[in-house]
């Protein structure tokens, strides 16, 4: 039996190891540096064909993804740097909140919670990457949010 | 009365001086009456000399690297013989699953556990979040934006929906699929405040 443990003890040693770097390793990979996210409000509506050239390269992404909606207009603008499990909140022209939160950052993506309109939902996106949230109404089209995540 | 074969036996003492004077002179006596025997004992005598010249051989007659092959033999077997990392790796385990190796069976658990708990609480809140709500409307979740990711990696706007939750309305995630690099759009659709998804989603 003695020998047995003395045999076994760097094996069981490396295992421990293993099964602390494992129980440590997970939550330092959901943490990361700051993400600096962009907020874009945009009123879609169907009133003619006019996209605002302050949406950039928002435009094309426009067009393709919200027809029947042709016409795309800025109505305010955030961009905040988010440490990890920092939050940031935005007041919508339909009354509503939006309130979005860094999730921290792993693999080349950054998680976002948000919160808006009844909606809680926590979206990867990828560094760099963009993503759009819509589908509520407001004076005759709807809100669309334009996130992006700055590498 | 001396049979053949025991006169033979006394012959072969004979020639190699092992008999008591007795027994020698009984054998002279059967020699001097039989001269076959003397034939045999001369035969004997041949060849017990033949033995003698081997076993006393010079030794620079012997070939001395005979023991460097035998030692070469010997080593090329232990190699040969010599486990590979998985039958050690095999038996290894054999030995830990035989509670041999205690400790190593304890270590090897915990490492077990931590994985599967480990997996669990990364996807705790996603199965906590999307569990159903009581006063839920309802839920559509579309396609899985990371699934399309594990197929289009190299889209630069590629998004997934991890956890989503609404009091009412439904939820549909529009990945794009004709465009990898298309941004997600994830939609919150009320039914009576007048929009709709598009694209019949």
């Amino acid at each position: 039996m003695l020998k047995s443990l003395v045999v076994s003890t760097p094996r069981a040693v490396a295992s421990l190891v293993l099964t602390l770097a494992l129980l440590c390793g997970g939550p330092a990979l959901a943490q990361g540096p700051d993400a600096k996210v962009r907020v874009t409000v945009i009123h879609a509506t169907k009133d003619g064909t006019s996209v605002a050239p302050d949406l950039g390269d928002l435009a094309k992404y426009l067009v393709k993804s919200f027809a029947p909606y042709t016409a795309f207009k800025t109505l305010d603008r955030q961009q905040v740097t988010l440490a990890a499990g920092a939050s940031s909140k935005l007041a919508l022209p339909n009354g509503s909140e939006l309130i979005y939160r860094n999730d921290g950052r792993a693999n080349g993506f950054v998680a976002l919670h948000l919160e808006v309109g009844g909606l809680k939902t926590t979206v990867n996106v990828k560094d760099g990457g963009t993503f759009f949230q819509a589908g509520r109404s407001y004076e005759g089209g709807m809100i669309v949010l334009a996130f992006a995540v700055d590498p | 009365m001396s049979t053949k074969q025991d006169i033979t036996m006394k012959l072969m003492a004979y020639a190699d001086g092992e008999l008591s004077a007795a027994d020698r002179a009984e054998v002279e006596q059967l020699l001097a009456q039989d001269p076959s025997l003397g034939a045999e004992l001369a035969e004997l005598h041949s060849i017990s000399l033949f033995a003698q010249d081997g076993f006393e051989a010079p030794l620079a007659n012997v070939k001395v690297d005979v023991f460097d092959g035998v030692m070469a033999r010997i080593a090329a077997e232990d190699a040969a013989a010599q486990p590979s990392a998985w039958t050690r790796l095999t038996k290894w385990l054999g030995e830990v699953f035989r509670l041999e190796h205690p400790m190593a069976l304890a270590g090897l658990a915990a490492a077990v556990i931590a994985i599967v708990v480990g997996a669990l609480m990364s996807s705790g809140s996603s199965s906590s979040v999307n569990a159903p709500v009581q006063d839920m409307a309802q839920v559509q979740p579309g396609p899985r934006r990371g699934m399309e990711a594990e197929h289009k990696p190299g889209g630069r706007n590629t998004a997934f929906v991890e956890t989503w939750e609404v009091a009412k309305g439904k939820v549909v995630v529009d990945v794009n699929k004709d465009d990898p690099d298309q941004p997600m759009v994830l939609w919150h659709v009320i039914d009576g405040e007048g929009t709709s998804t598009p694209k019949g989603l």
